[in-house]
């Protein structure tokens, strides 16, 4: 038996795992217990199928394809596993792993309220209809496992319906992605007009000799359609609603794994059928990635609500593994293979890590709504004295996303930062040069931003006293939902240790599109040459930690060993109240003001007095007004509903008139036809 | 021939039964029975069609050929589906004194004349009798709007009545024309308003006759299809009328005047050369832009899923102008998906509306949490219908898309792909406003009653069966029906 | 003998919007038909067809009696000031009627039927019969005279039928007959419960639908 064959039936009880998991539940809806057992148990083990295929297939860099049934004369549905279809199915595989244990545990949050068995039962089908997303191999079986899981994922966001602010969001959801899918539908009827086929196999031959301004109206097409889908700004407005209100287990699922089905669409698009296309692609893709990590960061910076921030951070992360995807674009179209290999490296890495600590953290924030029933942070505080393990997690996840070490959030970032410098010092032409230093700069900025914004998170949830009555009373969420969020801590620690290892499954991916890249080696040659060979990256990290002990070694020479005096903080001879404490608007507020023409912000101070100069209370509040929506789609759909309703008069009761409207249409066909 | 008997005398005696029959327990069942007899004639009918010959009978009067045959078993499958479902419906409103046994037998009666006069249509062989069976349709329906006799349904009744018989009497005119450039080929005595004629000499009739004959029919037959602007007594039609009779309106009523409109336009393409084919491009698109606006903005349910209608009508003729086998088969696909589609939408619909006392958009929340069962299926109608995979309307859209590109008007797909997004963004809301949230007080819980989900079962198993494979029969069916058209097509 | 059925027909047809009573736009249409009737004799005897005699007697029976009969009925029924509504006032509708007509000949003259000897006398007749009768649809309120008008277009095309191929065959003309019968019996339904509901025939009440 050869590896593709074994790797097929992995993936094979994959699916039928899933499969099972989407419909047992309904069955025995009757026992949620059993049900929930049932759900979550298959999506653990198609998860775990999952993985080993796409590792077996990543690994032995074979493709394995499977038949499945025929819908329409000459339309059959079947599945290809090849290496970018591999990379995407491990991720969403491993992710729903550790979601399908956690979820054990959540769902009891539910239990007595709502239908576990159906909550269970729609994440079985979602992590099917992604899977089946990355797998299919023609544009119209594209198009329905896309929009399956556009549906499943709008149920799923629905499922706690009865908040307005659900259906809202959901309503929002639903039809942008339903407007994203109509762009991907024009581009695939463009490609079926040009080749008369919707078999990607023969868009991997043909496409490449279209002419120049089809292949660019695709391009615009699909970055629009892939790019709602992803939240690339400005057509971010559904993400950060429907994220945050979706279970979270859910919102894990979404926002570490959905999100990046658009990522593989592009890639297979861009990449696979044309590819690289042209440099401006490629430009574009960084401008749109950039834009989004700073705008989307910034964002995420404001926001009070774990989960919204949470899902503004996923805006920026989208942004810069589309930063990371642009620029291989860039060194494509100008023949630096090598160097494409890296950047595309780069942005398959952080997928990865991005999956793994966006889902660890919603995970988290998942259990701190478990346990205080708020997402609010000013309303939390001092949870880590009541959930140590929720915490601790909680920060590895933050580190990793802050792109602090040894977690492999910073090793994609390295990487990402590293294929810019090269953008900057190795490719030709002054414009992209200051292009790519200024991307540099912005990113740096990035990250700059999103430590600061983890660190307002933690440190205002976790640390300090408790501010309401909730965070009081927190107690520890259950094993599972723990054991759920260490696997994919675990992850984020094996990637930031062993980057080797994955980048030898990245390098499958690569090495198909653009250059011989030799994955081992590569992490450890910094700003290099293309043939590389230059300081090794381990020297680089052993001189980091040296200098680190030699610091530290430096200053307790001097200084000597201090004395810890444990005593009551001095308050004026008053005692501590949580309202003292430094809130997340407060922490947020410095920077936010600096922008605050550009985010649009609303500031306002409500001063409470009973005597002059003496006040009694004085409340402070901060809103963005999220400029790009008040601006760019609100007056649209008015002048929509506007237009509508005077259309709308011409249906006026009035039974002469539609008799004169279709005389006239008579009349006119008449007129026409001469 | 037997069989022709059987598919007229069956619905006529059932009908005469219920109308006559005393008590309404053996009306409802009697008519139950008729509607499934029907069906079963019908299907045997329509194989015996597909897999062999098209069947003539009496002197070349019936001629049923892969259309008709498709046209048919449609009317009789959706006419079964309605029969069953009005069961329930019907006894809902008894209860609640809305109607009496007397009127209810009326119903019953007519509504087995009204399937009686659209198998008419689909049954004979001559234009001019088409046109008599479509004309019968408008009558006999016309009553059935009018059926709750209160100030709105006779409004929308008398709209519908003149309406349709103003623009069925244009196609009379055009159907002279067509005769008249017939006989000026076939000669004087001969059956030139035979449809069997008609196709052997299409190529060398006079094209000026034809294409003005073309136009009134497809403008007079187009009123009764729904297409704009032609359409605006449609959303009256289908929102006062009982939901059963909306779902068959819509369902099925709707497809036999496009029937009549196809025959002609299969003949008058080949005439013209393919320049047919503009007028039906021009109307589809039209009628699919006309309801963005209403369906953005409205208040009654079953007004918006009327609208519906219109795009869908709009949809089918769009395909079938586009043409290409691509494009006809998709146009036939979405006939049979949309006849599906809506007709579940129109049932959960009623129920919604007779449990909710309104139609009226704005009252109605929460249906989740009141008809859970009723509710899914709304909501799934409803995603199907706005032409999201994975049901079956996706695949026959899709279709028609991938033909436009094809014959190369990929602006027109452009504009299809723009409206049907439109479409979905202003149903959706009102959708989602319905379907979810918390039920307004006065409203209990109320789970499905065994008639309305048997009515329910097997339009649901198509829409979601087919959105994944279309069956065999199916497929060689709309192959064949194509076929008939293909000289059109061309 | 041709010209003068014609031009009866027209003038009758040109009468309905002069009326002021509904009762005599039932009269108009009886005269109408008779005189239709008429015409299909006298083709039938002249050409020595049998079913165009045979239309013609259909023609009595369903449009000069029948139907005139059930629409006098409800008119008596129903309204029983029976006065007639325009939108716009006798004089303007007369005027815009004689403009169709002039339309109508225009319309005719560039119609090149291939049709029979009597054809072209009757076709421009026919054509603006079919004008007029649209034209009274939406120029008349009360819902009994847009039957009216239905009927005046049936009469036109009816007059299309017989003049330029004798006739279509017969057992089309028998269901066009039956099909007018029916709708005739329904107007009168209906027109009773629209009555009884609005308390008036005028279409002006009937504008609840909208939107």
């Amino acid at each position: 038996m050869s590896v593709a064959d074994l790797a097929a039936i992995w993936f094979l009880a994959a699916l039928s795992w899933l499969l099972i998991g989407s419909i047992t539940p309904l069955l025995t809806a009757g026992h949620q217990p059993i049900a929930k057992r049932l759900a979550h148990g298959s999506a653990c083990l198609g998860g775990l199928c999952g993985s080993l295929a796409a590792i077996l297939v990543l690994v032995s860099q074979t493709t394995l394809v499977l038949t499945a049934w025929r819908i329409m004369p000459g339309l059959v549905w079947r599945f290809q596993v090849d290496a970018l279809s591999a990379f995407f199915l491990l991720v969403i595989s491993v992710v729903l792993v550790a979601v399908a244990v956690y979820s054990d545990g959540y769902v009891r949050k539910y239990e007595q309220k709502k239908n576990v068995a159906y909550l269970g039962a729609l994440l079985n089908g979602f992590a099917l209809s992604m899977m089946a997303v990355v797998t299919v191999t023609s544009s119209v079986t594209f198009l329905i496992a896309w929009e399956v899981m556009s549906l499943i994922s709008f149920l799923l966001v629905m499922f706690e319906h009865e908040k307005e602010q659900v259906r809202t969001a959901g309503y929002i959801y639903f039809v942008m992605t339903h407007i994203a899918t109509a762009f991907i539908i024009l581009s695939f009827l463009i490609m079926f007009g040009f080749t008369d086929s919707i078999e990607f196999m023969v868009y991997q031959q043909q496409l490449m000799q279209l002419p120049d301004g089809i292949k660019n109206m695709i391009f615009l097409m699909c970055l629009i359609g892939f790019g709602t889908k992803a939240g690339v700004i400005p057509l971010h407005i559904w993400l950060p609603r429907a994220h945050p209100v979706a279970p979270s287990s859910i919102s894990a699922l979404m926002s570490a794994v959905m999100i990046k089905t658009a990522i593989y669409g592009l890639m297979r698009i861009l990449v696979d059928f044309f590819g690289g296309g042209p440099a401006w692609w490629g430009q574009v893709l960084l401008a749109a990635g950039i834009l989004s990590a700073i705008w989307g960061i910034l964002l995420a910076l404001a926001e009070n609500d774990i989960k919204r921030f949470l899902a503004y951070s996923s805006t920026e992360n989208i942004g810069i593994i589309l930063a990371g995807l642009g620029t291989a674009l860039i060194f494509k179209a100008s023949e630096q293979p090598v160097m494409a290999s890296l950047a595309l490296t780069a942005a398959l890495f952080h997928i990865l890590s991005h999956a793994w600590f966006k889902g660890l953290l919603f995970m988290g924030a998942g259990s701190v709504l478990y346990a205080t029933h708020t997402k609010n942070i000013n309303e939390l505080g001092g949870l880590i004295r009541k959930m140590p393990w929720t915490a601790a997690l909680f920060l590895v996840g933050g580190m990793a996303l802050a792109a602090l070490p040894p977690f492999s959030g910073l090793i994609s970032e390295w990487l990402i930062l590293q294929s810019l410098l090269h953008l900057t010092f190795d490719s030709s032409g002054f414009w992209l040069k200051i292009a790519g230093a200024l991307a540099l700069a912005l990113l740096a900025l990035t990250g700059a931003f999103a430590a600061g914004g983890i660190v307002k998170q933690f440190g205002t949830a976790f640390l300090a006293m408790p501010r309401t009555q909730a965070a009081e009373q927190a107690t520890e969420v259950p094993r599972s939902m723990r054991l759920g969020m260490a696997i994919l801590a675990i992850l984020l620690v094996v990637g930031g240790l062993w980057p080797s290892g994955i980048l030898q499954l990245t390098g499958s991916v690569t090495n198909r599109y653009f250059g011989q890249l030799d994955g081992t080696r590569l992490l450890w040659q910094p700003v290099s040459t293309v043939t590389g060979g230059a300081a090794d990256m381990t020297v680089l990290a052993g001189v980091f930690i040296l200098s680190a002990v030699l610091l530290f070694g430096l200053l307790r020479w001097k200084f000597g060993r201090g004395t810890v005096v444990v005593d009551e903080t001095w308050n004026c001879g008053t005692p501590l109240t949580p309202s003292m404490e430094y809130t997340g608007t407060s922490y947020s507020h410095p920077v936010l003001m600096i922008f605050q023409n550009m985010l649009g912000i609303n500031r306002q101070v409500a001063v409470e007095r009973e005597y002059p100069y003496y006040p009694k209370k004085i409340s402070h509040r901060l809103q963005v007004q999220a400029n790009m929506e008040a601006y760019l789609y609100k007056p649209l759909i008015a002048a929509m509903l506007a237009l509508s309703q005077r259309i709308r008069t011409i249906q006026n009761g009035n039974l002469q008139n539609y008799l004169a409207y279709m005389v006239g249409a008579l009349v006119i066909a008449l007129i026409w036809s001469r | 021939m037997a069989s022709i008997i059987a598919l007229y005398a069956i619905p006529f005696l059932t009908g005469l039964l219920a109308g006559l029959s005393k008590k309404t327990q053996w009306c409802e069942k009697l008519q139950a029975v008729g509607a499934l007899l029907t069906l079963l004639t019908a299907g045997h009918i329509a194989v015996t069609v597909w897999t062999g010959q098209p069947v003539t009978a009496a002197n070349d009067v019936f001629y049923i050929d892969a259309l008709g045959a498709f046209n048919l078993f449609l009317i009789a499958l959706v006419g079964f589906i309605a029969s069953i479902y009005s069961v329930g419906y019907m006894r809902h409103e008894l209860a609640e004194q809305i109607i009496g046994p007397r009127q209810l037998r009326f119903y019953y009666a007519f509504f087995h004349f009204f399937i009686l006069t659209m198998l008419m249509v689909s049954t004979v062989n001559s234009l001019g009798l088409l046109w008599v069976g479509i004309e019968l349709t408008t009558l006999v329906s016309a009553l059935l709007v009018a059926f709750y006799g209160q100030s709105n349904a006779l409004e929308a009744a008398w709209k519908y009545l003149i309406m349709g018989s103003v623009g069925i009497a244009f196609a009379l005119l055009g159907i002279i024309f067509i005769y008249l450039s017939g006989m000026q080929t076939l000669g004087q005595q001969s059956p030139a308003l035979n449809w069997t004629e008609l196709t052997q000499v299409a190529a060398v009739l006079n094209a000026e006759w034809v294409k003005l004959g073309f136009i009134f029919i497809l403008v007079g037959f187009g009123t009764k299809a729904g297409l704009a602007p032609m359409h605006f007594w449609l959303p009256d039609a289908h929102s006062q009328a009982p939901s059963p009779i909306s779902a068959v309106l819509s369902g099925v009523l709707l497809n036999t005047a496009l029937y009549g409109v196809f025959r002609v336009y299969a003949i008058a393409n080949v005439t013209l050369a393919g320049q047919a084919s503009h007028y039906l491009v021009i109307f589809g698109l039209l009628s699919m832009a006309i309801t963005v606006p209403f369906i953005m903005v409205q208040h009654d349910l079953k007004r918006m899923l009327a609208y519906s209608s219109v795009e869908h009508m709009g949809i089918i003729t769009l395909g079938v102008g586009i043409g290409g086998p691509l494009g006809l088969y998709g146009a036939f696909l979405h006939m049979f998906n949309h006849s599906m589609a809506k007709s579940l939408l129109f049932f959960t619909a009623g129920s919604i509306c007779q449990h909710y006392r309104s139609k009226q958009m704005h009252r109605i929340s929460g249906i989740l949490k009141v008809m859970p069962a009723t509710g899914a299926i709304f909501l799934l109608a409803a995603v199907a219908i706005t032409g999201a995979p994975p049901f079956n309307i996706f695949l026959s859209e899709i279709t028609i898309m991938m033909a436009g590109f094809q014959s190369g008007r990929p602006w027109l797909t452009v504009a299809f792909v723009a409206l049907i997004v439109l479409i979905f963004a202003g149903m959706m809301f009102y959708v989602v406003k319905m379907v979810f949230g918390e039920a307004p007080a006065r409203v209990e819980k109320m789970t499905l009653d065994g008639w309305s989900a048997a009515a329910l079962i097997i339009p649901l198993a198509l829409v979601v069966v087919c959105g994944w494979v279309i069956p065999p029969i199916l497929d060689s069916t709309l192959y064949q029906v194509s076929g008939v058209l293909q000289g059109a097509g061309r | 003998m041709d010209s003068l059925v014609a031009a009866g027909l027209l003038v009758s047809t040109l009468l309905l919007f002069k009326i002021k009573k509904m009762s005599d736009a039932v009269g108009i249409i009886a005269f109408q038909s008779a005189l239709l009737a008429l015409a299909a004799a006298i083709m039938g005897i002249k050409t020595g067809l049998t079913h165009l005699l045979l239309a013609a007697g259909l023609t009595v029976a369903v449009k000069t009696l029948m139907i005139p009969a059930i629409l006098y009925y409800t008119i008596r029924k129903t309204d029983a000031r029976q006065a007639v509504e325009r939108t716009s006032s006798p004089h303007v509708s007369l005027l815009l009627a004689t403009l169709l007509l002039v339309a109508g000949y225009y319309v005719a003259a560039h119609l090149e039927l291939p049709g029979t000897e009597h054809g072209q006398s009757y076709l421009t007749t026919s054509i603006m019969l079919i004008f007029l009768g649209t034209f009274t649809m939406i120029e008349h309120k009360k819902a009994i005279m847009q039957a009216i008008g239905l009927i005046v277009i049936e009469n036109g095309l009816f007059l299309v039928t017989q003049s330029v191929s004798y006739g279509m065959p017969l057992v089309v003309e028998l269901g066009i007959f039956f099909d007018l019968l029916v709708s005739a019996a329904v107007i009168a339904v209906l027109s009773f419960r629209i009555h009884s509901t609005f308390d008036s025939l005028n279409t002006d009440k009937m504008q609840n639908l909208k939107g």
